[in-house]
């Protein structure tokens, strides 16, 4: 499969000659273009745009409806009078392979969804067109606001190349990507120790989880600390060990981590810093003790939920939704007396640790067809998505996001949507819940969307004080995440304590970046896991540097400073 | 076989014997786990615990997996894949031996030919070209694109030619001196003999068809019409783990309740029965058709 994928990425670059050859007849139509002015115009008569859907597994239609009729396609079609036309559809784990050959083959319906190095590639070849204008005189303010004020430009800044805006960004919460510690606070009690706020302490944790029978069963069976061996997990990944001690090498879906150095006003490398030696030396420490899993350089993401799951691990380093990383909501079916808590990441010193956090594009752009007559549908369909489901709207439609028939069964809606935007997020729900959490009413299924109501249910189900209580995997896992020690609430609070910063560079990359960056990020892949494994002394992070700069690094920085 | 192996060779033999068993066992281990999986709870093998043997024995994931109307679905069009594949491969492949099977004194063109064919083992149009070639004639989304592309394969003419070669030549010559015309000698002589070798090869395209994937995802417009080997490649390939760190917490949920390796087991079992059940049939065939070649009385 990966030779398949590299021969498609390489004849990609081949094709893009022939690309543009075949974008250049298609476009010779003097049929008249039909206006629609305005944010929320309806085309009349109406038109059909063409494009391709990627699903998703928990992507399901109700009876009788399907792709293209269902009630987003309804709504495109009365409000904006814009029919939409899937001429294919990909499941999601399977996307890039089909997505890459179509590409390849310059055959692309009006509206693709793609990846943000095939945004890069068919911007290259010609392919998309410039939104720029379209975006100026059809984005809704809310939209304006949205993305222009809220988010600062940042998401849009990652589609534009030349100050062009040559896509949609699909935007989520970057919040979502903060590092949390989930620890079983009932080995905590029985060893008598606190729950661990300094590196110092989370190591004496570790220690006695490792070796002082936290579970009481008289054998050793259990494990200090483990990671997966990729290092850049979103569960079991390094990067919040890394950012206790003040440094940030690494952030998920990051090649490298770019950092603002206040001194100098420039931009510098997060991976080469003097913090990333001091984290490399206690991890090699931990992994000649003992308190480290030897065998975390196989491990991966299932690996880690299933140690988890059964009792054998009591600390992971992951992102808020570690309890849903299947075998871990069996937790506490496997192991009925284990307690999980969430907890903030421990620093070296016992301060506010102070995290980094990737841009608000959601890895997913939409851009449109060279040969698109209209391509302000795309800005238009934002419009009424994010009119729709934006929490800040006053035209919000639960029915747009999910809809709840009377037997329970749910129907995701929203999957429906072409163009799609971060609109109802996991920091609106968590705020709604522990506003629930302050009165404990019971009326809130009234004012509330279906979907809090609903895990205020779950919730008050495992708390106990629901009509029907029952300790149903789901119910705990939705507390873990929602409650107001939960995991998300502790997202939620470096975001109001003002700990989070956004990765300093987020542009398209640059020309020795395209170029050099997956190498730079294998070669301290390889030298970081040696130094953890005692393969190579610590000095070998010296070397790293030197020849990180060496290797491209450098000039790196020195065009993401000139930009 | 009389004569007695020194000790050299007697000891290489138990060695190569014990080495041979264990290459064995370690190929059957993986389905004994699958197949272990997916009789087992959920729990249990959400848990580790089951290697090989079931674990809390349960029917449930079997039934989840015959109550997928898509599984069917995708089952319905593999199997009508072989169905139309197999005899279009077959065909071609026997039409095409023939002609190439004999020496250029008495097919002018032979060496051409075999060239023409031959060479498409060695270049191939490449996966974007083909692509383009199987969109632009219309094919596209129907079941002739999973078939028409590899109707010719080439290196199974290069085998059964080999076999019809090998077949004693004394048999055509006098039946051609009878009278018998060439589509005659192919269909009553060479067909009958060459059972070994046909079954062979009925047994490749069958695995062949049966195991393509990704022609499947490329050629197909909707996963509704996916062959079974890419439906399940879907549910069992290694997420982008990426994609769960912007997921909304009801996706999350819904990502871990079909993450269930149970069901994922039954339904890769079910799907490699077809060729559990055809190989006891065709290996009898399969090591005459390799072994036999010599001329015989």
């Amino acid at each position: 499969m990966n030779r398949k994928k590299l021969f498609t990425v390489g004849l990609l670059s081949v094709l893009v000659l022939f690309s543009a050859f075949a974008g250049g007849q298609q476009s010779e139509s003097t049929e008249p273009v039909i206006v629609a002015p305005g944010p929320f115009g309806k085309y009349s008569p109406p038109i059909e745009v063409t494009a391709f859907k990627i699903t998703k597994d928990q992507m399901s239609f109700q009876p009788g409806e399907d792709l293209n009729n269902n009630i987003w396609a309804k709504l495109y079609e009365e409000e904006l009078g814009v029919k939409v036309n899937y001429v294919w559809t990909v499941a999601d784990a399977q996307a890039q392979n089909k997505v890459n050959v179509q590409i390849a083959a310059a055959d692309l319906p009006d509206i693709s969804t793609v990846g943000p190095v095939q945004f890069k590639s068919l911007y290259e070849s010609g392919m998309i067109q410039d939104l720029t204008q379209a975006w100026d005189e059809y984005a809704s303010p809310l939209v304006k606001q949205i993305f222009e004020e809220e988010d600062g430009g940042v998401a849009l800044g990652q589609v534009s190349i030349d100050g062009k805006l040559y896509g949609i960004p699909k935007t989520r919460e970057n919040l979502d990507a903060v590092p949390l510690i989930y620890i079983r606070a009932d080995w905590l009690e029985n060893l008598g120790l606190a729950v661990p706020r300094t590196i110092d302490e989370l190591e004496a944790a570790a220690r006695a989880f490792a070796f002082d029978d936290p579970d009481g069963n008289g054998e050793d069976d259990t494990l200090g600390i483990s990671f997966t061996g990729n290092l850049n997990d979103p569960i079991g990944g390094m990067n919040g060990l890394f950012m206790g001690f003040g440094a940030y090498p690494y952030l998920n879906g990051a090649k490298e981590v770019w950092l603002n150095d206040p001194s100098s006003g420039e931009v510098i490398s997060a991976s080469v810093q003097p913090e990333v030696r001091q984290t490399l030396e206690t991890l090699s420490r931990w992994y000649e003790e003992g308190i480290l899993d030897r065998e975390f350089a196989t491990r991966d993401l299932v690996k880690i939920s299933e140690l988890a799951s059964n009792g054998k691990l009591g600390i992971v380093y992951a992102e808020h939704w570690f309890q849903w990383m299947w075998p871990m909501p069996m937790a506490i079916i496997n192991v009925p007396e284990a307690e999980w808590i969430t907890i903030e990441i421990p620093t070296v010193d016992g301060s506010p640790a102070e995290v980094v956090l990737p841009g608000s594009l959601d890895s997913t752009v939409y851009v449109a067809n060279s040969s698109m007559k209209n391509p302000e549908v795309l800005v238009k369909m934002l419009n009424l998505y994010v009119k729709q489901l934006s929490q800040s709207s006053p035209d919000y439609a639960e029915d747009y996001h999910v809809i709840t028939k009377e037997d329970g069964e749910k129907f995701i809606t929203w999957h429906y949507g072409l163009v799609q935007s971060g609109t109802v997020g996991n920091a609106y729900g968590t705020g709604r819940i522990q506003e629930w959490y302050k009165h404990r009413n019971t009326d809130y299924h009234q004012h509330e969307t279906a979907w809090v109501a609903d895990m205020i249910d779950q919730i008050r189900k495992h708390i106990g004080d629901h009509e029907e209580p029952g300790d149903n995997m789901w119910n705990w896992t939705t507390w873990m995440w929602g409650n107001p020690e939960g995991a998300y609430s502790i997202n939620l609070k470096l975001k109001d304590e003002g700990r989070t910063f956004v990765n300093a560079y987020l542009g398209v990359d640059t020309e020795t970046m395209a170029d050099r960056i997956s190498s730079l990020a294998s070669m301290r892949e390889e030298v970081f896991t040696r130094i953890i494994m005692g393969g190579q002394p610590i000095s070998a992070f010296d070397t790293y540097v030197q020849d990180w700069y060496k290797l491209g690094g450098e000039k790196i920085l020195g065009e993401i400073n000139d930009l | 076989m009389n004569i007695r192996d020194s000790k050299a060779e007697a000891l290489f033999k138990k060695i190569n014997t014990v080495f041979l068993c264990i290459v064995a066992v370690l190929c059957v281990l993986p389905l004994v786990h699958v197949l272990a999986l997916s009789f087992s709870s959920s729990r249990a093998a959400g848990a580790g615990i089951v290697t090989l043997w079931p674990k809390e024995f349960t029917l449930e994931a079997y039934n989840y997996a015959i109550g997928r109307s898509q599984f069917w679905r995708s089952m319905g069009i593999s199997l009508s894949r072989i169905l139309v594949g197999l005899p279009v491969n077959m065909v071609l492949t026997v039409l095409t031996a023939y002609p190439l099977y004999m020496y250029s004194r008495s097919f002018k063109a032979r060496n051409f030919y075999a060239w023409f064919f031959f060479i498409t083992i060695l270049f191939n149009g490449g996966l974007v070209p083909t692509y383009m070639v199987v969109s632009m004639t219309g094919i596209r989304d129907t079941l002739w694109a999973l078939i028409l592309p590899t109707a010719v394969p080439v290196f199974n003419i290069i085998l059964l030619l080999n076999f019809f070669r090998r077949l004693p030549k004394e048999i055509s010559e006098s039946a051609y001196m009878d009278g018998a015309s060439h589509l005659r000698i192919l269909f009553q002589i060479f067909i009958p003999l060459s059972k070994p070798a046909l079954a062979t090869l009925i047994l490749f395209v069958f695995v062949f068809h049966w195991n393509s994937w990704f022609d499947g995802l490329i050629y197909m417009n909707s996963s509704e019409n996916y062959p079974l080997q890419t439906y399940l490649q879907n549910i069992v390939v290694a997420r982008d783990f990426e994609m769960y760190s912007s997921a909304t917490a009801e996706e999350l949920k819904a990502l871990a309740e079909v993450s269930d390796r149970t069901t994922k087991a039954a339904q890769i079992f079910i799907a490699a029965f077809p060729i559990l059940i055809i190989y006891p049939y065709l290996q009898k065939h399969f090591v005459k058709g390799i072994v036999v070649g010599s001329i015989k009385g």
